[in-house]
């Protein structure tokens, strides 16, 4: 039943700190993912949880049992790694086998263990081929056999689908969560990808500078994200500055900057004259035609236009000479778009942050 | 396209076979001057071996390379004053010059005065994102850095032609939205340039570009605006490669006005177009944004009944693999909502609207190997 507790966990090399007092739960038969850019230090968390890294401070529980000093091997847990780390000299019944022999299993129970973990990745038909003989998801389907059949409740990924093509992608990660659901295990996966992490977890990690930031479901964090980092991250959005002009019930009045346009905020927690950052989702934009109670509507000048195919992006200049863009589905846009337009969204779907110290920092990326 | 004297690069009828197997086949372009040139096709389609042709790492078989009127065939490619940036020639930044060294080493070299290096370096220090780390040499950067350095130093060797390949292909997701967008603007900015950039990403080659060569095994099928490629494919190879789009058989049973009377499957659909005539077999496609999915019947035409395979949250959308009674698996992308989402093995009426109907001939054997990724 493993339930793993991180408890103020920091690792450094050098100068830089991977990770700095992390604090982390995942729950038994949870499938987390721990995601962020290149260099936050999600994978020092996984190599840490997996024994292959030996933090400075701080300590992991299983089930409430302290193995941070445990080695590797004792720990129980099956791995899956980006690059498939497949024994090329070996078929692929050797290759899932390995583990099992190396931990001197029997014959039989080799047979079956190995047998039904085959058979729940869909290659029992595959065994005596080569690695050279399988494509890149059947690859990384022999490294998942492999984990399944060290007989682990605990699985660790690595960037599992990152070496493998967009179209098999979506497969593969629809399949990979329906295994770990059927099996009931507990997973930790390290992604950079969006997408991936949106589908496939139960809740989300994300990560930046060594530090978590937030922890929630795939859907709360898209639409309720804690900062501006999370929020840029995950979404494409427009963020905007301003000043709480107003407190209304249950919403207020937000005066863009340089006596701008007046834009409806869903909240009256902000106190007036709070300097705010307030963060617009692009598709959630449209060219305007019913304002109602509900809405936000903003003049607008288009001042340029972004082809992508099935959507368009249109870059549009606001009565403050803020920027904004909006994505807008290329089959909704009226044929005769004037210069001039009515920029409309919803009152809900605006998201207020307080301003920050550094702004740029916090739209920074990496 | 137009007269010749507006033509910077010029392919004629370029082969190159590699093993007796041909790779490309009887190609010809024409790319006008100050233009930003898209190559676009899936992997193996020959896309970055023209580039290289152009550039001079690959001499053709056969055919003909001009570059401001002049024939190329024969000059090396470091007298061909062309800047490029090559996918595995990521790294080569010179070790021992810092990231703005390396930036400003064409301008240097062609003695632009510093003082104008440094302005044009600092913009494009701030268009790579790497304003801060000027002064860091490449040894400390990560791959994605090393590579926008890269794209910078191409940018700016003062070439008038620049060949990108894949310029933004190792970054991450969110940063290359990013930079595609700021690319533009800079190459605008940067003014009179000529780009030829190869890119398997569709997005990226309708958004930055004034043409896109739609290339697939070694032919160009079609060279037009990023629009004429996505609204008027020439085929069902451009189709169901630069979009999302279903492809269903069937045949005219009859023209009423402008429409034609489609049997499509059992099912009745009428479309916008006088192309064909009765009893013509055509391929129907339909883009994966001009489905919607719905919980109940509401109309008798225009609706399949199907069953939700899979489901995929993309960025406020939901990707729907949906199965027909035919049990051929469609895709529908619509928006999310909440409370109306559909889950899997739900039921669901796939419908759809004949003014976004796409027809193509049909081409007389299996649409399967028609379709390209």
């Amino acid at each position: 039943m493993p339930h793993i507790e991180i408890k103020n966990l920091s690792k450094g090399y050098g100068k830089v700190k991977a990770i700095d007092n992390v604090n982390l739960e995942v729950f038994d038969k949870e499938y987390l993912t721990l995601l962020g850019p290149s260099g936050c230090g999600k994978t020092t968390i996984l190599r840490s949880i997996a024994g292959l890294v030996q933090p400075d401070h701080g300590e992991i529980l299983f089930d409430g049992k302290n193995i941070t000093n445990l080695p590797p091997d004792k720990r129980d847990i099956g791995m899956v790694f980006q690059h498939f780390m497949v024994f090329p000299f070996l078929d692929v019944w050797d290759n899932v086998t390995y583990p099992l022999r190396v931990k001197g299993k029997s014959e039989a129970e080799i047979e079956e263990i190995a047998g039904k973990a085959l058979n729940l990745v869909g290659l029992s038909r595959r065994v005596n081929e080569m690695p050279e003989e399988l494509s890149a998801p059947e690859m990384q389907k022999v490294g998942l056999a492999r984990a399944f059949s060290t007989g682990s409740k605990l699985l660790l990924l690595d960037e599992p689908l990152s070496a493998l093509d967009s179209k098999f992608r979506m497969e593969f990660q629809h399949e990979l969560r329906k295994l770990v659901k059927g099996l009931g295990l507990t997973a930790v996966h390290v992604t950079h990808d969006q997408s991936v992490a949106m589908n496939i977890a139960d809740r989300i990690a994300i990560m930046r500078k060594g530090r978590i930031l937030q922890v929630e479901t795939p859907m709360k964090l898209y639409y309720a994200p804690n900062s501006i980092f999370v929020c840029n991250f995950l979404s494409n959005s427009d963020f905007l500055e301003g000043f709480v002009e107003k407190q209304e019930e249950k919403q207020s009045v937000v005066r863009l900057r340089g006596f701008g346009p007046k834009i409806t905020i869903p909240t009256d927690k902000w106190e007036r004259r709070k300097r705010l950052v307030l963060a617009i989702r692009r598709n959630e934009m449209s060219f305007g035609y019913e304002a109602s109670s509900k809405t936000n509507v903003l003049n607008a000048r288009i001042i340029n236009e972004l082809f992508l195919g099935a959507k368009t992006i249109f870059q549009v200049r606001l009565e403050n000479e803020d920027i904004v863009e909006a994505e807008i589905l290329t089959k909704d846009i009226p044929r005769s778009i004037g210069r001039e337009v009515t920029l409309t969204f919803n009152i809900e779907d605006v998201m207020t942050f307080e301003y920050p110290d550094d702004l740029a920092y916090e739209l920074a990326l990496e | 396209m137009s007269k010749n004297k507006d033509i910077c690069v010029e392919l004629r009828n370029i082969t190159k076979s590699y093993d007796n197997i041909p790779f490309l086949k009887n190609i010809s372009i024409k790319i006008p001057h100050n233009s930003y040139f898209c190559i676009c096709g899936p992997t193996g389609s020959g896309k970055s071996t023209l580039l290289k042709i152009i550039a001079g790492l690959e001499k053709p078989d056969q055919g003909e390379i001009f570059i401001n009127g002049k024939k190329m065939n024969n000059v090396l490619p470091e007298d061909r004053g062309i800047g490029m940036l090559f996918e595995h020639m990521t790294y080569a930044l010179f070790p021992n010059l810092s990231i703005y060294e390396n930036l400003i080493y064409g301008q240097r070299v062609r003695g632009v005065p510093a003082e104008e290096s440094k302005e044009t370096a600092a913009e494009m220090l701030q268009l790579i994102m790497l304003t801060e780390r000027a002064k860091d040499f490449p040894d400390v950067m990560s791959g994605g850095m090393k590579q926008r350095v890269a794209l910078g130093r191409a940018l700016m060797t003062g070439a008038k032609e620049i060949l990108l390949d894949e310029p933004l292909g190792a970054l991450d997701a969110k940063i290359r939205l990013n930079l595609r967008k700021e690319l533009v603007s800079m190459v605008k900015s940067l003014g009179d340039l000529t780009v030829i950039h190869v890119t398997q990403d569709i997005e990226e080659a309708l958004m930055v570009s004034d043409y896109v060569a739609a290339i697939f095994f070694g032919n160009i099928l079609q060279i037009g605006t990023p629009e004429e490629i996505y609204n008027h494919p020439n085929s069902i190879e451009v189709c169901s490669f630069f979009s999302t789009s279903n492809f269903f058989e069937g045949s005219i049973i009859g023209l009423e006005d402008d429409n034609a009377v489609i049997n499509m499957q059992g099912t009745t659909i009428r479309v916008k177009n006088r192309a064909f005539s009765k009893g013509d077999k055509v391929v129907i496609a339909i883009r994966a944004t001009d489905l919607t999915l719905q919980k109940q019947r509401t109309s008798d035409t225009n609706q399949l009944e199907g069953r939700v395979l899979r489901h995929q949250f993309i960025l406020g959308f939901m990707r729907y693999e949906v199965e027909l009674e035919t049990k051929k698996v469609i895709v529908v992308n619509q928006r999310y909502e909440e409370g109306t989402a559909f889950t899997e093995n739900e039921k669901a009426m796939v419908t759809f609207f004949p003014s976004n109907i796409l027809l193509f001939p049909h081409p007389g054997e299996s649409i399967e190997k028609k379709v390209i990724f």
